[in-house]
C-alpha cells in the first residue's frame, strides 16, 4: 500500500523533511504539464515547477489535513501560473511549440506516427481554444483521473455544479474540434 | 453529441501525452526547501550552550591525578635544572664571527623570517646578498625580506640583481611579477609571468596572473585566452572556479562548472559538443566517466541545447551518452539520462542572461531510491 499524501504531509510537518520528495517525485509531472501550459517554454515550466514546490512547502503548516492534497497543491500552482502570465504579458499563440516540435520530426517519421501525431495536435489546438478553468477541468478530470469531488475542491465548486461545467466544457470541446477539422480540410 | 462521440471524445482525452518534467524538479526542490546547515561559529556556539554530561569514576579520576602530579612535578625539576644563559660578550663576538660567513647569515636571516621577525632578519639578509651578490637564492630572500617589510622599491632591486645573475630563475621572474603587479605596472608585470611561462608553461601563478592583467587592462580577447589556457591545465582549487566565472563573465562558455552528485567540476563544454579534438573530448569523457565509477549512486543527466535544431541536440545527446557508455559500460545506461531542446539555454551570469547558440548543461544527482520504502 503506498503511503497517503496527508500521512506524508504530517511526517513533514513533524520535522521530515526529505519526506518532502516524495510529495514532489509524485506530483512534478502534473505541476509541469500545467506550468508548460501557462508558460510554454519547458525551461520556463521547470522553473515555475520548483517555485511552486517551494512555495507549498513554505505553506504546509497552514494545510489542513482533511483536504486533498493535490487539489491543494493544483490551485495553489495555478494560481502561480496565472501571476506568472501577469508579470509576462504575453500571449503566444498556445501550442505553437508543440506544433513546430511535430512539424520538425514529420520528416523522419512513419506515417502512422505522423497521423496520430497530428491528432493528438489537433487536440491540443482544441484544448487551448477553452477557457482556462473548462480546460483544466477536463484535463485533470481525464488525463489526471481526478474525482467529480476532488475537482469540487480544486475549483471550490459542488459535485453538480463540476458534472454541469464538464459536460458543458465536453461539448464546447467537441465543437471546437469540428472547427478544427473543417480548418484542416 | 451522442454518448457515442462523448466516450470517443474522452478517450482522447485520456490518451493525451504528456511532457516529462526534467530529471533535476525533485533535487533542486529538496535543496532549496531543506534548512541551510548553520555555520561553524553558530554549531560550536550551539555545542557550548548545550548542557553536557560529565561522569565521574573513581578509577579513571585517581589515574588523572597522579599523571596530573607527575606532570607537575617533571615541570618543577626541569625548570630548577634549566641551564644558565651564555656569558653575554661571548655570545656577541661568536654571533659576529658568524655573520662574517654569508651562508651563515643567510640561514640565520631565513631563520628569524621563519620566526617572524622580519625586521631582525633584513641586515642578515642584506648582509648575505651583499657578500655573494651573484647568488640568486641570496637576491630572492632579500626581496622577499624587503617585501614583508613593505619597501617594494628595494624588493625590486634585490630581484632585479638575482635576475641579473641568473635570468632563468622562476621564484624571482614570478616575485618581481607580483611586485610590479601590486604597483599597478601591468605591462611590466606581464612580462614577467610571460618570462615565467615560456620556461615552464603550466606554472600556475603566472597563468593566474596573466587573466588578471587582462582583465584590468580590459583586454578581453588576451583574457579569454588566458583563462582557457589556465582551465585547460587546471581544475580544482579556487582559483579554477574563479577563472571559469571570469570566463563565463566574458560570455564564453567552453569551461562550464558542474555540479555532480557532491562534487562540483569543471569541464570543457566546448570539447563535449565536439567542437575540440578527439583527444580532448576523450579527456572530458574520461572526467565524466571517473564521475560515475567514484560514485556508483550518481545518476546523471544530460541536457543538449541548440538553437533551432532540436536534431543536432538530440544527435549530439546520444553520442555523449554512447561515449560515456563505452567508457564506464553498457551496465551503467540507466543512469545516464538525456534530454534535448532545440532552443537556446539561458545562462545567468553576473553581467546579467546570455543565450549561447549551443550550450550543454550536466547534473547528477545520487539515487537513494534502491534504498527508500515506498510501500508499507
Amino acid at each position: 500500500m503506498e503511503i497517503s499524501d496527508n500521512h506524508i504531509v504530517t511526517q513533514i510537518k513533524q520535522g521530515d523533511v526529505e519526506a518532502y520528495s516524495e510529495l514532489v517525485q509524485r506530483y512534478q509531472k502534473p505541476v509541469f504539464n500545467l506550468m508548460y501550459r501557462f508558460s510554454q517554454s519547458k525551461i520556463d515550466a521547470a522553473e515555475l515547477t520548483q517555485d511552486v514546490f517551494c512555495k507549498a512547502f513554505e505553506k504546509l503548516p497552514g494545510f489542513q489535513n482533511d483536504r486533498n492534497f493535490f487539489s491543494w497543491l493544483y490551485s495553489l500552482a495555478a494560481n502561480h501560473g496565472k501571476d506568472f502570465i501577469r508579470q509576462q504579458e504575453r500571449k503566444r499563440d498556445g501550442l505553437q511549440f508543440y506544433t513546430e516540435n511535430i512539424e520538425h520530426e514529420n520528416s523522419y517519421l512513419p506515417l502512422e506516427i505522423v497521423e496520430k501525431r497530428q491528432e493528438i495536435n489537433t487536440m491540443f489546438i482544441a484544448l487551448s481554444r477553452l477557457p482556462h478553468e473548462k480546460r483544466e477541468m477536463l484535463l485533470l478530470r481525464y488525463q489526471q483521473g481526478l474525482s467529480i469531488k476532488e475537482l469540487g475542491e480544486t475549483f471550490d465548486l459542488s459535485t453538480s455544479a463540476v458534472k454541469m461545467r464538464i459536460h458543458r466544457s465536453l461539448a464546447l470541446l467537441q465543437n471546437e474540434l469540428k472547427g478544427e477539422s473543417h480548418i484542416n480540410e | 453529441m451522442n454518448n457515442s462521440d462523448t466516450e470517443k471524445l474522452i478517450n482522447r482525452l485520456r490518451q493525451l501525452p504528456e511532457f516529462e518534467p526534467p530529471s533535476t524538479i525533485v533535487a533542486e526542490v529538496m535543496r532549496r526547501v531543506r534548512p541551510a546547515r548553520p555555520s561553524l561559529w553558530q554549531r560550536f556556539f550551539t555545542y557550548l550552550a548545550r548542557p553536557h554530561h560529565i561522569t565521574l569514576r573513581p578509577v579513571p579520576l585517581f589515574a588523572m591525578t597522579v599523571v596530573m602530579a607527575a606532570v607537575f612535578w617533571l615541570g618543577m625539576v626541569t625548570g630548577n635544572n634549566r641551564v644558565q644563559p651564555l656569558n653575554q660578550p661571548e655570545q656577541v663576538s661568536v654571533v659576529e664571527k658568524a655573520l662574517q660567513n654569508p651562508q651563515a647569515s643567510f640561514l640565520a636571516g631565513r631563520g628569524l623570517m621563519a620566526a617572524g621577525l622580519v625586521e631582525e632578519a633584513l641586515p642578515l639578509l642584506r648582509n648575505a646578498s651583499f657578500s655573494a651578490p651573484d647568488n640568486p637564492e641570496y637576491a630572492y630572500w632579500e626581496g622577499l625580506c624587503y617585501w614583508a617589510n613593505g619597501m617594494p622599491a628595494k624588493e625590486r632591486t634585490s630581484y632585479m640583481r638575482g635576475i641579473g645573475s641568473s635570468p632563468d630563475t622562476i621564484p624571482i621572474l614570478l616575485n618581481l611579477g607580483h611586485n610590479l603587479l601590486e604597483q599597478k605596472e601591468f605591462s611590466a608585470a606581464l612580462l614577467q609571468y610571460n618570462r615565467t611561462l615560456s620556461i615552464d608553461p603550466r606554472e600556475q601563478t603566472a597563468l593566474y596572473n596573466s587573466g588578471l592583467i587582462y582583465n584590468l587592462q580590459q583586454d578581453s580577447e588576451n583574457e579569454i585566452t588566458a583563462w582557457k589556457t589556465y582551465l585547460h591545465h587546471y581544475r580544482s582549487g579556487k582559483n579554477s572556479y574563479r577563472a571559469v566565472r571570469r570566463l563565463n563573465n566574458l560570455n564564453d562558455f567552453s569551461y562550464r562548472s558542474y555540479q555532480l552528485g557532491n562534487r562540483k567540476i569543471i569541464l570543457s563544454q566546448s570539447a563535449l559538443l565536439g567542437l575540440q579534438s578527439a583527444e580532448e573530448t576523450h579527456h572530458e569523457i574520461e572526467i565524466l566517466a571517473d564521475s560515475l565509477r567514484r560514485d556508483p549512486r550518481l545518476q546523471l543527466d544530460i541536457v543538449f541545447f541548440h538553437e533551432n535544431d532540436a536534431l543536432t541536440a538530440r544527435k549530439n545527446a546520444i553520442l555523449l551518452k554512447k561515449h560515456i557508455l563505452a567508457a564506464v559500460g553498457e551496465k551503467e545506461r540507466k543512469r545516464v539520462r538525456l534530454s534535448w531542446f532545440g532552443e537556446k539555454e539561458t545562462v545567468q551570469t553576473s553581467n546579467g542572461n546570455y543565450q549561447p547558440r549551443e550550450s550543454l548543461l550536466l547534473f547528477g544527482r545520487r539515487n537513494f531510491n534502491q534504498e527508500k520504502e515506498t510501500k508499507i
